[in-house]
């Protein structure tokens, strides 16, 4: 099974665990959360994240999951994912890839599954109200 | 439009910069000035990642500084300069750059940063003591993490 970890700003990333939990059903191993308070130095950000690497194991592979694009939880990740070969860094969670995540990490590989899950992210990005307009709903 | 914005900012390029100052300062290059990062490949292409499309990103140490401060102080781009720390800060003013105004965004929490001003500034002995050489230069400092936050009058926080 494909391990997890999701780096978020504050609790963003625990919330949204619980929320796909909802759906999905629980995670009951191979899953991390790490909230990035801003009080939290590059140094100390560096050392939580690597211990809970550590803890989840990297063998099977892993994805950290965070949230913008060039914030620091996927700043410290990338550093961080940069000497496991077995790994991947997704930015821009929402719930639908946190929940495409949950539900396909046992029965795909890595590569497979980071293609999954931001092409399921992807697709979940709409303005909805025109786009049912669009298809005379 | 000289330099826009000198910033002292551990994270360096982050969502506060990127998302922040760069559209409210309306800026075209930002200056990374850093003797670590600028051996670092890897968090270079990090940053590269980090920053948005249309921004410029320039790497460089503190020797290569300062000549590339004096000569953007004409320059037609919107500058943002970015260093790590505030020993950093007392370098460059003492090669000569002249610099109005300092912006202190982060500075995070290690061993023997004991003073604490608000979320993200943590000072030790020593960087009180640059702040004031930095003071004498006659530079303006504030401590401010987005554009939108009231700034802060760090001198006037060390010193009470």
């Amino acid at each position: 099974m494909i391990k997890i970890i999701v780096v978020t700003h504050g609790d963003f990333g625990a919330y949204l665990i619980e929320a796909a939990e909802g759906i999905a059903g629980a995670q009951k191993e191979g899953l991390k959360n790490v909230s990035i308070s801003p009080k939290m130095s590059l140094e100390i950000i560096n050392e939580v994240i690597s211990k809970a690497v550590e803890e989840l194991g990297t063998q099977e592979g892993l994805i950290f999951m965070t949230d913008m694009p060039g914030g620091t939880p996927m700043n410290v990740s990338l550093s961080i994912a940069a000497k496991i070969e077995n790994s991947a860094v997704i930015c821009g969670i929402n719930i639908s890839m946190m929940i495409s995540a949950f539900m396909n990490r046992k029965n795909m590989d890595l590569e497979k599954l980071v293609e999954k899950i931001v092409n399921d992210g992807k697709r979940s990005i709409c303005e909805v109200k025109s786009l049912l307009k669009k298809q005379n709903i | 439009m000289p330099i826009a914005l000198y910033r002292v900012d551990d994270r360096l390029i982050h969502g506060q910069v990127v998302e922040g100052w760069v559209p409210e300062l309306k800026i075209n290059v930002i200056a990374v000035i850093s003797d670590d990062i600028f051996k670092d490949e890897l968090r270079k292409n990090i940053m590269r990642f980090s920053a948005p499309e249309n921004i410029k990103l320039d790497f460089l140490n503190l020797e290569s500084a300062v000549n590339y401060l004096k000569e953007n102080i004409n320059s037609k781009y919107n500058v943002l300069v970015l260093f790590s720390n505030l020993k950093d800060v007392v370098g460059i003013l003492e090669s000569g750059v002249e610099i109005k105004s300092l912006n202190i965004g982060g500075m995070h929490y290690s061993a023997g940063k004991n003073i604490s001003l608000g979320k993200a500034i943590f000072l030790s002995d020593e960087d009180k003591d640059y702040l004031r050489a930095i003071e004498k230069k006659g530079v303006k400092i504030e401590g401010r993490g987005i554009p939108q936050d009231t700034p802060l009058d760090i001198l006037e926080s060390i010193n009470l």
